[in-house]
């Protein structure tokens, strides 16, 4: 009887718990009060390296092993910016894809070296399972991105 | 009551306890240990087809096309420009990237896997708050169940017996994988 009476009240507290919200929450809580526009920083992105920010957009991309990156899509619909997070930190649903969400970090400018861009590549077409040839790539590359804290997906 | 019976109740009711989670972690430890072979929390659909001459002249026909005969009906939720040429259409877990120049698109259908996704949500704390502190005290109780269970049996059966070279095995075979791939 005991027994029954703990189990019994486990489950009550649980469906009391896992009341539903608009939006999930993924990492830290977002501090950051007002959004900056994803065009806006990419248009002058030097500006922003070093600065905490929080966009929003469409989810037009996942990390399908590890769920550790997103890519927002800009107003526009045709630039994105990826929110990279630590593997394990942050796990990025892979069916978000065309989802409004709102990611909070550090803008970032990253400088890659011609190999640095070929192990990039490779990694990627693998993720994909598709072919690449090294020899493709010629040069290196400046990516800017956004190191994230906090995320919400909206439902 | 001796100290022998008062471990083996407790070896016996923290097993009971201990069970759920130790079905999870070790289904959820072999799913994730193979994740180069397979995405154990996503099944991914794939599938490549051609979009019909008249809907590719007309671009606005691509999403109600899309809808219609490869989304089941479901309402479009955006779009976007990955390259020139490209253009991606997003259903609810379903996405279309549509190669303008041959009509060609590329379907994407991503599926939870049932069972394993809650067990690796689980297994790989992507739960974190309280449920770290919860698996925490599991960990406790499994190394209770460890040192327990070793000194759970007397005699030749034991730890005076064949359980201490099975106990030291247990320990051996790690340290050699560790001695070979370290």
């Amino acid at each position: 009887m005991l027994m029954r009476s703990i189990l019994l009240i486990v489950l009550a507290l649980s469906f009391n718990l896992s009341a539903q919200s608009e939006f999930k929450n993924y990492g830290h809580e977002i501090s950051v009060q007002d959004t900056i526009s994803i065009q806006k920083l990419l248009a002058s992105p030097e500006s922003f390296v070093g600065q905490t920010v929080l966009v929003q957009g469409r989810i037009v991309a996942v990390c399908e092993n590890r769920g550790c990156w997103m890519n927002l899509a800009a107003e526009n619909g045709e630039q994105s910016i990826k929110i990279k997070v630590n593997d394990g930190e942050i796990v990025f649903p892979l069916d978000a894809k065309g989802k409004v969400a709102q990611a909070q970090g550090i803008f970032e400018k990253l400088v890659y070296s011609v190999e640095d861009v070929r192990k990039i590549k490779q990694h990627e077409a693998e993720e994909h399972g598709t072919a690449f040839d090294p020899a493709t790539v010629t040069e290196g590359m400046t990516v800017f991105r956004i190191k994230g804290q906090g995320a919400r997906i909206f439902q | 009551m001796g100290w022998r019976r008062i471990n083996r109740i407790l070896h016996r009711d923290i097993g009971y306890l201990a069970f759920g989670l130790t079905v999870i972690f070790s289904v959820s430890g072999v799913a994730v240990n193979h994740i180069k072979d397979w995405n154990p929390n996503y099944q991914i659909i794939r599938e490549t087809f051609h979009l019909p001459d008249e809907v590719l002249q007309n671009p606005d026909e691509i999403p109600g096309f899309l809808s219609r005969e490869k989304a089941g009906g479901k309402t479009i939720e955006s779009t976007f420009t990955p390259a020139p040429g490209q253009k991606q259409y997003f259903f609810d877990k379903q996405t279309f990237t549509v190669y303008l120049q041959d009509g060609r698109v590329e379907s994407e259908q991503v599926r939870q896997r049932r069972i394993f996704y809650e067990m690796n949500y689980l297994h790989l704390n992507h739960a974190k708050k309280w449920w770290t502190w919860f698996s925490d005290l599991y960990a406790v109780a499994l190394l209770f169940l460890a040192v327990s269970g070793i000194i759970l049996l007397k005699g030749k059966t034991g730890l005076a017996g064949r359980g201490w070279w099975l106990t030291l095995i247990g320990i051996v075979l790690p340290v050699l994988f560790l001695i070979i791939y370290l």
